[in-house]
């Protein structure tokens, strides 16, 4: 671990002194994340893709350097408002990244807008970007967008008509199954069944049964990647043959690694994917798989391109300010995007970012790439 | 259905079943031996896990031995738990709450030091009992699965044997049983203890080494099925046998009722058949058993301790909290508000917990009732604070009404009633999508406001929060110094005794949960038009559980109490943020320090200040005027 941090401590120490003259300045990012509790694994994502772009803006020199303070909120909404006022009055910072859960971001929304500090979610709950603040933008591609992506591509292209859907009781399953199901009845489909499981569930053989009994070909699991997982590794052992169908909740290298040979074919959207062949998206596998130890999941390439968008807005402004930042993001048009690791850039009127997603496969426990 | 579908869906029950069951045996044990329930005992089972995932993958074992090495070194950890921490706390003769807080306290670091250890993913367990599936008549069982079942049954008989066949498990009953007369005979107590807690670990080892294959090794792997657990021991009524069966009714009531009922409600009719069992097989003849909160301070205190003769101090310490509105900085205030909120909803509980002795593990549900009620008011309906405010805790009340049967129960029966209640309450706010909006939650409710004083800030905030709290704690203050409330100790002391002096027990117990249940209502009112959102999952177990924390870090039978404890619960976590990622293995630490030094809670500490100063006037007076017959 050290061996591997030790040349980007190295570079970052250079660059502070190559710049010395031109006094740098700073700019504050503060990220929500639950580093505790039972969504500790998506915030690593979070603070790691954050990390490394901090990192080498800061090797890189130039006039604004940038301080990230990662708070926990254990996933506890009203530990995620807490720490984005400590974050907003006390530390200054002149933007916000989190929450990851829904519900939290949600719940940080009129704390953002009060204090017109810009904030940056991956959460996917429709409802974040619908409150009327000009201050929130999502960074991911929201739930009503990935999953007409998805059941498109299940009924056109996989040619499954009949997908069951199961789905964990919070916002994120809520929001996942709901769109699915308006996929569906927008190609004149109906779930061929729709079970529900409580999150901290483990064991869903009463579920799978019913999506048996339902005569399903496909089955969209939503929740964590360990309950889909798991999910698909008990449809297996119970002799179900289902096409899987996963969203980007699924996306982290965690889910092969865990579900093993049940997972081999299921079919995912991600907005991003170390499959893809591009020289530039394989550098940057590379560079964060030696710094982390693991491949990058869409997350990490969202939170990693935030943070240089937050950048570029102070530094063409020459002047770290939320509603320079704020301003900056809004401007972002399909015409002059901003270029990151996930493609362009550009937030609608609501503050939503969208993307092609990839369609991949998990084929000998590997993404490959099916259609973009 | 045809019966092969049947037959899975029950094989599948009992192998999830035998899961509750083997960490739910280490619950009965030590509560059977020392009358706590060991909020630890998944971190045990996570522990067990870990251990033999780093034996197996880094020191390659074979899986005997990695098993009984898992099962001998949780066991350490649980002697050396009950050694270090639980034992000077019990020789303290604190109250049992207190223990229930420590172990808390091991739970929430131990959980934080796995993440450090161990990282924050889970990592896949090496599958022990490879091969392909095993079918019978169309049958699938998963040979792990047999294996569980399997080694259940027979750790359940070797537990079997040692409590009826040998001499130290003889003794061990004999003390469960009745503590003093056994230690007339020479049955050693403490060593006992220490038997229990290192039996109950050792179990919890060997289940996680087992369990974990199926659901992953992971830091939360314990945490998950905690409550199910405890509840197979509850059915089970905490013997070993009814532990295992408890298990097993669980795990194919659950799986049956996903598969053939409905998945959404699954876990209502699972509680509600809980529910069932408890009321219906578990009702004691007499009242019995240790109270919760017995040996709580204010038992002992006689004098009326009373806010009477404090008003002055009080008024200018009410005006001194209410400037503080105006010196501290907006992120002190936010975390006041959300102490003060959370101490209106304490100050119900404390009369529920403090002076009723009631264990009231739900107490979250009724906030959210109130919060659902007042945020609905107002969202769909748009009536002012002035009306959802009052809504709010009435409707919570009438919740209390209704739910009180579960009154009749006692001791930890009592808990794990109120928590399968509180259970139904959040799934009902969150299934009934149509009234509640479900899982998304409720936005857009707007901050309090009156005719002309319309609250947007924070400031504005505290200084009506503060005035309901202060409300609040006037009115309950008198009610527990007027007769009622005086009646409400006697019957947490000694509920037998009570009656006999003609004093309802019942019906005292029922008006005092209605009554807390109506603050914890107000106080979700509060909550709700101060976050502007509100989802179900800010009323789960866990915050009922925080509530308790509040209560007995600020000092059982004590109102002040209730409010510090709420501070000091909401500010810890807060204040505790430059420690990053050791935050939670801090906090778990202060709660074990403030139950092994503090066991009257910080009240008891204030008291203990004026106390000394009281004596000492006492004795001057004395010397002053020399009684002498």
């Amino acid at each position: 671990m050290m061996t591997r941090k030790t040349p980007f401590l190295i570079a970052a120490l250079l660059g502070l002194w190559a710049a010395p003259a031109a006094a740098q300045q700073t700019i504050k990012i503060g990220l929500v994340a639950p580093m505790t509790g039972a969504f500790a694994a998506a915030g690593q994502s979070h603070a790691t893709g954050a990390e490394m772009r901090v990192k080498e803006i800061n090797a890189a020199g130039g006039k604004y350097k940038i301080e990230l303070l990662v708070e926990d909120d254990a996933s506890n909404c009203n530990q995620s408002t807490n720490a984005t006022v400590k974050l907003i009055t006390q530390d200054k910072v002149q933007a916000v990244l989190g929450a990851v859960n829904s519900p939290c971001a949600l719940a940080m929304v009129p704390i953002t807008q009060r204090y017109k500090v810009p904030q940056f979610t991956s959460g996917v709950g429709t409802a974040i970007t619908q409150q009327g603040s000009e201050w929130v933008f999502r960074i991911a591609v929201a739930a009503t967008g990935q999953t007409k992506v998805l059941s498109e591509f299940a009924v056109k292209t996989l040619k499954h008509e009949k997908v069951a859907i199961l789905y964990s009781d919070d916002e994120y399953g809520a929001s996942m199954a709901n769109g699915f199901k308006a996929g569906l009845a927008a190609l004149n489909l109906q779930p061929a069944a729709m079970e529900i499981f409580p999150r901290n569930d483990q064991d869903f053989t009463g579920q799978l049964t019913s999506v048996k009994r339902s005569g399903a070909t496909a089955l969209y699991a939503v929740g964590a990647y360990t309950a889909s997982a798991l999910i698909a590794k008990q449809a297996k052992q119970l002799g179900m043959n289902l096409q899987l169908l996963g969203d980007t909740g699924n996306a982290s290298p965690k889910y092969i690694e865990l579900g093993g040979d049940a997972v081999e074919g299921a079919v995912l959207v991600e907005p991003f994917t170390p499959a893809d062949p591009d020289a530039k998206n394989q550098e940057f596998v590379q560079r964060y798989k030696s710094q982390f130890g693991r491949e990058p999941d869409g997350w990490v390439a969202e939170v990693y391109d935030t943070v240089g968008m937050i950048h570029e807005a102070v530094t063409k402004a020459d002047k770290a300010d939320p509603k320079v930042i704020r301003d900056h993001v809004a401007a972002f048009t399909e015409g002059s995007p901003y270029k990151g690791m996930l493609g362009n850039w550009a937030f609608d009127k609501a503050g939503d970012a969208s993307f092609p997603l990839y369609k991949v496969q998990i084929k000998n426990g590997a993404k490959t790439i099916l259609a973009r | 259905m045809d019966t092969a579908t049947l037959a899975q869906l029950i094989v599948s029950g009992l192998t999830i079943g035998c899961v509750y069951s083997l960490v739910g045996l280490g619950f009965a044990l030590t509560l059977r031996a020392t009358e706590l329930i060991n909020f630890a005992q998944g971190e045990l089972v996570m522990l067990g896990a870990f251990i033999g995932l780093t034996l197996l993958t880094a020191f390659k074992l074979p899986f005997a031995v990695v098993f009984f090495a898992a099962i001998v070194l949780t066991g350490l950890c649980g002697v050396l738990f009950e050694s270090a921490l639980l034992r000077p706390i019990i020789s303290r003769k604190a109250p049992l709450l207190n223990l229930l807080i420590a172990t808390l306290g091991i739970s929430i670091a131990l959980q934080a030091l796995a993440i450090i250890i161990w990282g924050r993913e889970p990592l896949p367990y090496p599958e022990l009992f490879a091969g392909e599936p095993v079918r019978i008549f169309g049958i699938v069982a998963r040979q792990q699965n047999l294996w569980i079942l399997g080694l259940g049954l027979s750790v359940m008989a070797a537990l079997q044997y040692f409590f009826k066949r040998t001499m130290t498990g003889i003794s061990w009953r004999a003390a469960a049983l009745d503590p003093v007369t056994a230690a007339l005979y020479g049955v050693n107590r403490r060593r006992n203890r220490a038997l229990t807690f290192g039996l109950s670990a050792a179990l919890a080892g060997g289940a996680g080494v087992l369990i974990a294959p199926l659901f992953f090794a992971s830091f939360n792997l314990g945490h998950s099925v905690l409550v199910k657990a405890f509840a197979a021991a509850a059915i089970g009524g905490f013997g070993i046998m009814g532990t295992m069966a408890g298990g097993l009714v669980l795990g194919v009531v659950e799986t049956l009722a996903a598969g053939l009922v409905s998945s959404e409600y699954k876990n209502v009719i699972m509680y509600v058949i809980l529910l069932a069992i408890l009321l219906f097989f578990f009702r004691p003849a007499l009242p019995a058993g240790r109270s919760i909160a017995e040996g709580s301070k204010v038992a002992l205190v006689k004098k009326s301790e009373g806010l009477g003769s404090w008003t002055p101090v009080l008024i200018v310490a009410g005006g001194l909290w209410l400037a503080l509105a105006l010196v501290a900085d907006t992120y002190a205030l936010r975390i006041l508000n959300l102490a003060v909120i959370f101490s209106i909803a304490v100050l119900g509980l404390q009369l529920i917990v403090g002076y009723t002795g009631q264990f009231s593990f739900g107490h979250a549900a009724f906030f959210g009732v109130g919060a659902y009620t007042a945020a609905l008011l107002a969202v769909k309906l748009k009536l002012p604070f002035i009306v959802t405010f009052p809504m709010g805790g009435l409707a919570a009340a009438v919740m209390g009404l209704l739910v009180a049967p579960i009154l009749r129960l006692t001791g930890h029966y009592l808990a794990i009633a109120t928590l399968a209640m509180g259970e139904i309450i959040f799934l009902l706010i969150n299934n009934l999508k149509g009234i509640t909006n479900g899982a998304y939650g409720l936005y857009g409710i707007p901050m309090p406001g009156f005719w002309i004083w319309k609250i947007d800030g924070d400031e504005g905030f505290f200084i009506l929060a503060s005035l309901v709290m202060f409300a609040v704690l006037f009115l309950l203050d008198r009610l527990t110094e007027s007769r009622f409330g005086r009646s409400l100790v006697a019957v947490r002391e000694n509920e037998l005794a009570a009656s006999v002096c003609g004093i309802d027990a019942t019906r005292q117990k029922v008006v005092a949960f209605v009554i807390g249940t109506a603050c914890a209502g107000l106080a979700g009112a509060l909550y709700a038009h101060y976050m502007a959102y509100i989802n179900p999952e800010n009323f789960t177990f866990v915050t009922s559980v925080e509530m308790v924390t509040m209560v007995v870090i600020g000092g059982l039978g004590s109102m002040l109490g209730g409010i510090i404890g709420s501070l000091v619960v909401v500010m810890l976590p807060e204040y505790l943020r430059a420690f990053a990622d050791y935050r939670l293995i801090v906090y778990g630490g202060m709660l074990i320090f403030f139950m092994l030094f503090l066991p009257g809670g910080l009240m008891d500490l204030v008291r203990r200040v004026l106390a000394l100063r009281v004596k000492r006037t006492t004795v001057d007076a004395h010397a002053a005027t020399p009684v002498k017959p």
